[in-house]
């Protein structure tokens, strides 16, 4: 790994970190639906570094806003989606890179996330019948990561080159 | 980059088209019912059961577990959890619930409080 890596992949982290948190301050419309900003940086760290980074930038987040938040229920929700959505988004750029474009691997992403965060809701509640929200969950989850997918292909755009060079 | 949609980007649009045909299926079938019912759930088992009827006067409760507590309101036809001391507070920001199927979840205490009732679909008779 060379330098200019670790230092794009702190960069990226913390930038998801802020995201994170100022996120987490706002009013949700329905519980367990935001618009997930802090995934543009596990995004751009996808497709401009790699899938190894792209673990890195989501892991090093979810950890990280526990220690600043201490809310440990959110952690636990954010790191099962988290996990499954890096999984579902590395397999689709790296596999069938050719077949999705951002906006879309992020709202397959998203919907990952959801189905991570709901099964970890419904394990902890023990109340397997919680399962029946991911529908609506999915419906948001896929219109919010493909709006941050179009803002994560926008600045991979603008600032790719300078990032990777 | 290539612009424009891709083969997997169709693909996956359709798979999210007949997500919300599911889900708009789902809340047509399940409103409108006659005889409504809140399900207090702990740790994945019925500890309360209430009936909802208009007209009801309204009444306060407070579950416990553990030092964890949500006070939980119930006015006519509606439930809601009006405050609890967990960190994050999904279940008072769900607001009152109403609809069959609907609950509100406060993980943190495992808590649910589900509304239950005969949909008017299930309560047709000829």
């Amino acid at each position: 790994m060379s330098l200019r890596r670790v230092i794009v992949t702190g960069l990226l982290t913390a930038l998801a970190l802020v995201f994170n948190i100022v996120e987490g301050t706002m009013p949700l419309p329905l519980p367990g639906i935001k618009l997930g900003a802090a995934n543009v940086f596990s995004l751009l760290a996808l497709v401009l570094l790699g899938v190894r980074e792209a673990f890195a930038v989501t892991l090093l987040r979810v950890c990280l806003a526990w220690l600043v938040t201490g809310n440990w229920f959110a952690f636990l929700c954010s790191m099962a989606g988290g996990l499954l959505a890096t999984c579902t988004m590395a397999i689709l750029h790296t596999k069938c890179g050719k077949d999705f474009s951002l906006p879309w691997i992020s709202a397959a992403g998203a919907c990952a996330f959801n189905a991570g965060q709901i099964a970890v809701v419904a394990y902890i509640v023990g109340d397997r019948r919680i399962l029946a929200y991911a529908v609506p969950l999915f419906i948001a989850g896929a219109m919010a990561g493909w709006a941050v997918g179009v803002l994560a292909s926008m600045l991979c755009d603008r600032v790719g080159k300078m990032i990777t060079k | 980059m290539k612009r424009g949609l891709r083969k997997g980007d169709i693909i996956l649009s359709i798979l999210f088209v007949i997500l919300l045909a599911v889900w708009l299926y789902m809340r047509s079938a399940g409103v409108g019912s006659d005889e409504l019912s809140a399900d207090i759930i702990q740790d994945g088992k019925v500890i309360r059961s209430l009936r909802l009827r208009p007209g009801m006067p309204p009444q306060e409760f407070t579950i416990e577990r553990d030092g964890g507590w949500n006070k939980i309101r119930v006015e006519g036809e509606k439930i809601a959890v009006v405050d609890a001391n967990c960190p994050d507070k999904y279940c008072v920001r769900r607001g009152w619930l109403k609809e069959p199927g609907s609950s509100a979840v406060c993980a943190p205490h495992r808590l649910e409080i589900r509304i239950s009732g005969k949909s008017r679909v299930d309560g047709v008779t000829y």
